[in-house]
């Protein structure tokens, strides 16, 4: 099942891409690479950081919500995004370094789209 | 969902080149900036810096000693003298649980120098004859330096930028940087100094479209040695030159 999470652990991701935001953000676990599988509840397009909200399958027939922090509207601008770069109910793959408290949530890294396609430029936080 | 305090985050980029070593022609573009803006520095042309600048990247290595890597997270660590590298190590033993209660940024609170310029952001300088003013998109802080020749008057107050004047020497703005806050952090790893840090800049173009600020910080009580590292910049693109908001007390709206 694709919607399934998928969780892809151990990856060390080193990222040498564009200028974009990223955080102070010693809650995320850089050392690892997590891809979640869901549908977009709502995109907070916010300052300082956007939430990406996503309801990802828990594989007991429920729903539960991820945030997806990313870098701020103006760099994810320059990268592609915008507010209205996903929809309410779209279907989306996001990669994520994971909350270390193991709460659904994490750094956005890169999201594509039901189809495969990439959302955004090159990396997406 | 997450923590509301992850709302708080600030973003950031610490990027630490170390030692400057450019070598670069100087075919600075001179010119008078128009209509009275821009500066005559002892009367000889000088160059103009404004416009809105994107730094340019390093590459991505982590930094001895912690799990936290930024983007690009390059980053020599400061000469800390022993007592401030323990300091130092106390912070990244924090941040390796998770907690940022050593940032201050994720409290809103302002960077503060030279962490201003560490960060990976969109900076527009606005220049004239007698202020040169840095704004960033990171956190919408602003810096201003005096160029008329003024000193800090007395007792006035420490602050998160520091009070700042500058002088020209030929090409390159030279501009001191005095009476800073001792609760700031020097980068993106929450690197301690001490109330007796100074940063000179030495800002140069490089190019016409290429800016140059060669950093020496100085803290005599918290490092071994000056702490020097050269961030470069280039001109945005037209139609690409635009700064956005960045208000970090929007994410206070959201924390409930």
């Amino acid at each position: 099942m694709s919607s399934k999470f998928l969780g892809i652990a151990g990856t060390v991701l080193l990222l040498a891409g564009p200028a974009f935001a990223h955080h102070s953000f010693a809650m995320f676990d850089y050392n690892k690479d997590v891809t979640i599988v869901g549908e977009v509840k709502e995109l907070q397009w916010t300052n300082p950081h956007i939430h990406l909200l996503v309801n990802v399958p828990n594989g007991r027939g429920g729903m539960v919500e991820w945030d997806v922090e990313g870098g701020t509207p103006g760099n994810l601008r320059r990268n592609g995004w915008s507010r209205e770069v996903v929809k309410p109910g779209e279907k989306v793959s996001v990669v994520i370094h994971p909350m270390k408290n193991g709460t659904n949530g994490g750094m956005l890294v890169r999201a594509s789209r039901g189809d495969g396609t990439a959302i955004g430029g090159n990396a997406g936080g | 969902m997450t923590s509301n305090i992850s709302r708080l985050r600030m973003a950031a980029l610490a990027l630490v080149v170390g030692v400057a070593c450019a070598s670069i022609p100087a075919d600075a573009q001179q010119r008078t900036p128009a209509s009275g803006n821009g500066g005559e520095g002892n009367g000889a042309q000088v160059p103009d810096f404004s416009g809105v600048w994107r730094t340019i990247n390093a590459p991505a290595a982590p930094r001895e000693g912690t799990t936290l890597r930024w983007l690009p997270a390059a980053g020599e660590l400061p000469p800390l003298t022993p007592a401030y590298l323990e300091r130092y190590k106390r912070v990244q033993a924090s941040r390796e649980t998770g907690s940022e209660e050593t940032e201050p940024v994720a409290r809103c609170l302002p960077p503060g120098m030279p962490y201003f310029t560490l960060a990976q952001y969109g900076l527009e300088i606005v220049q004239s004859k007698d202020k040169v003013g840095f704004f960033s998109e990171w956190m919408d802080a602003y810096r201003r330096v005096y160029l008329d020749g003024r000193t800090m008057p007395q007792d006035f107050d420490p602050s998160y930028m520091g009070y700042s004047t500058g002088r020209w020497e030929g090409d390159t703005l030279v501009v001191e940087t005095v009476n800073l806050r001792d609760d700031t952090v020097l980068d993106r790893y929450g690197s301690p100094h001490s109330d007796a840090m100074r940063v000179t800049e030495r800002i140069r173009l490089t190019a016409p479209d290429q800016l140059e600020n060669a950093h020496t910080v100085y803290d005599p009580k918290a490092f071994t040695k000056p702490w020097e590292f050269v961030r470069r910049y280039r001109r945005a693109a037209k139609g690409n030159d635009e700064l956005h908001e960045n208000t970090c007390t929007e994410g206070l709206r959201l924390a409930k």
